[in-house]
């Protein structure tokens, strides 16, 4: 792949104020993605991996701060943007998915009105125009479109995690940051679910930072893959070789935590 | 299953249906366990796979006596759950069978410390040998689950890693001397790193300790990784049961299989294909129709195994 760098991240620092002074969560890191490649970032709990998404986002609120680095997007310096040009800007180039589409999406909404708010606030357009767009996403998704009138409760986990994502392709981005996108579902819907992310990028063509603990679910769709451990980016490379000829200890440390099928068996 | 040794733990046509009343339109009936038969032998483990809303999880509450089934038996070293009245009888039951929940976060009191968690159970059940002190007793607890007791005993949960508090999970069902621990997602909400050191841990108590484990998970490779045998569960139901290598290497049921095919793995590249991204998932949804139709009954195969025609 050609080297055009739609995100491109030097020196990222991002710190948590504590009482006992700074915490460092993020230590200079330098992280890009190109046009249309799905990077992944791997990491266990804590290492820093959905700081740096909301840092990319700018949705860090005190006590973090960015206190270090820059953020390009497309040209842009995204750390240099005021409120106005940064509401402007979120959704429409980058979008963001959480890990849990039960807390992502307001309970007392129905879907159509989460769709309604972002797409009302960011174009302008009427509920009618809002009403055409949120049904082609849901069909894009593959939800009946009537679903759209329901609350979120009376959805099923894989489904709510579907709307979730139709909710961020609304503005049609081009970066798409999922955090733990399929954690919280089982493997046949998480194994579902993935398969229509890939299909989606494929269509439309955006990046995705992909971030995840699970080593294996990023190697099935991911382009590049980043080891984060400890607020540092420890390694980068193509899918093949962190599966295939991992460099640094971690990575291995990371691949060896996983039992699978073809691990001899001490009780057999 | 034609083993001559009784079974440390028997199930028989267990049957549980859960009763929905709705604020407005009908009441809805739930089946989560229809006709559930398995046994498990001392010192063995046996998984319950299956998807969310499987009843891999009613299963394992009802062998815990948690609730009363609807109709069936299970028994546990040929005591039958759920007879227990005395508290004696009560404290007795305990001692076969403990459970560690999913979420370690909100399965100890987040108000006590290590300690209070494992002195109780020790106590409780008199556990503390003549020549043996509390102390004695609890430092030996910890060191079963691989924990520093000095570091750990004074420590509240909240000060504790997700692992550490699985671990002292494990140690509580210990300190009771829980001959049958039923196990339900004890991984799912740790991180993959490790997950594998809290699954060799269970595996050196049944090995080492005679411990037997019913697991409850969703993730084949890990259930492959620890017990002897599976039972695939849908919808209530067992749909396939046999041991667990040839369930993974060869599965029957086409549930099985789809279970398996989902299962992440750095071989299998998911292809991006925008026509086609909705295919996995009409698949899925047909196999899940087709199993909740069927009726068929388990039958035996040639290699032993149990399938749902």
């Amino acid at each position: 792949m050609s080297e055009d760098r739609f995100l491109d991240v030097k020196g990222l620092e991002v710190d948590y104020m504590t009482l006992d002074g700074p915490f460092r969560a993020v230590k200079t890191v330098d992280l890009h993605i190109n046009r249309g490649e799905v990077l992944g970032l791997a990491g266990e709990s804590g290492c820093g991996k959905s700081t740096i998404a909301y840092a990319l986002m700018r949705l860090h609120r005190p006590p973090a701060f960015i206190s270090g680095g820059s953020i390009t997007v497309d040209g842009e310096d995204v750390l240099a943007f005021d409120d106005e040009t940064l509401n402007q800007w979120r959704w429409n180039k980058v979008s963001l998915v959480f890990q849990s589409a039960m807390n992502a999406l307001n309970p007392v909404l129905t879907i159509f009105e989460q769709f309604r708010d972002v797409y009302h606030r960011h174009t302008g357009k009427s509920t009618k125009e809002a009403r055409a767009r949120a049904e082609e996403l849901m069909r894009l998704v593959g939800i009946d479109p009537v679903r759209l009138d329901d609350y979120p409760h009376q959805l099923s986990g894989g489904m709510r995690q579907r709307v979730v994502l139709a909710n961020a392709l609304i503005l049609e981005p081009e970066l798409i940051i999922m955090d733990e996108p399929t954690t919280a579902l089982d493997v046949v819907v998480q194994r579902e679910i993935l398969q229509e992310i890939a299909g989606l990028q494929a269509k439309f063509g955006f990046s995705i930072l992909f971030i995840t603990h699970d080593l294996a679910l990023m190697a099935q769709f991911a382009d590049r893959i980043a080891i984060m451990l400890e607020g540092n980016i420890v390694e980068v490379n193509k899918t093949d070789e962190i599966v295939n000829n991992p460099q640094h200890d971690y990575t291995k440390k990371l691949w060896d935590a996983m039992p699978s099928f073809d691990d001899a068996k001490g009780v057999a | 299953m034609l083993d001559q040794a009784r079974p440390f733990l028997k199930l028989e046509g267990v049957h549980k249906t859960y009763t929905l009343k709705t604020t407005f339109g009908p009441t809805k009936e739930v089946k989560a366990l229809q006709d559930v038969s398995f046994s498990l032998k001392r010192g063995e483990a046996l998984a319950l796979v299956g998807e969310s809303g499987s009843g891999k999880s009613t299963c394992g509450r009802a062998i815990a006596g948690m609730f009363k089934i609807d109709g069936g038996n299970i028994e546990i070293d040929g005591h039958q759950v759920g007879t227990a009245r005395t508290s004696k009888e009560k404290r007795e039951t305990a001692k076969r069978v403990q459970m560690v929940f999913q979420d370690p976060f909100a399965s100890l009191n987040p108000t006590h410390t290590v300690r209070h968690h494992l002195e109780r159970p020790l106590k409780l059940h008199n556990r503390i040998p003549a020549g043996s002190t509390l102390a004695d007793e609890l430092e030996k607890t910890l060191r079963d689950v691989e924990l520093d007791p000095a570091a750990t005993l004074e420590k509240y949960p909240h000060e504790l890693s997700g692992g550490q508090r699985q671990r002292i999970n494990l140690a509580r069902a210990l300190a009771v001397g829980a001959e049958l621990i039923i196990a339900d997602e004890p991984t799912s909400m740790l991180d993959v790193s490790i997950r594998r050191s809290i699954l060799n841990l269970m595996k050196r108590l049944k090995d080492e300790r005679g411990i037997t484990f019913l697991y409850i998970t969703h993730d084949l490779a890990t259930a492959h990784y620890l017990t002897e045998n599976t039972a695939v569960m849908f919808g209530g139901r067992i749909v396939e049961f046999g041991p667990s290598d040839q369930i993974v290497h060869d599965p029957q049921h086409a549930y099985s299989k789809l279970l398996l095919s989902s299962v992440p793995s750095a071989k299998t590249r998911i292809e991006a294909d925008f026509e086609h991204a909705k295919d996995f998932s009409n698949f899925a949804d047909k196999v899940r129709q087709q199993t909740a139709a069927s009726t068929a009954p388990l039958e035996a195969t040639k290699d032993g195994r149990l399938v749902r025609g």
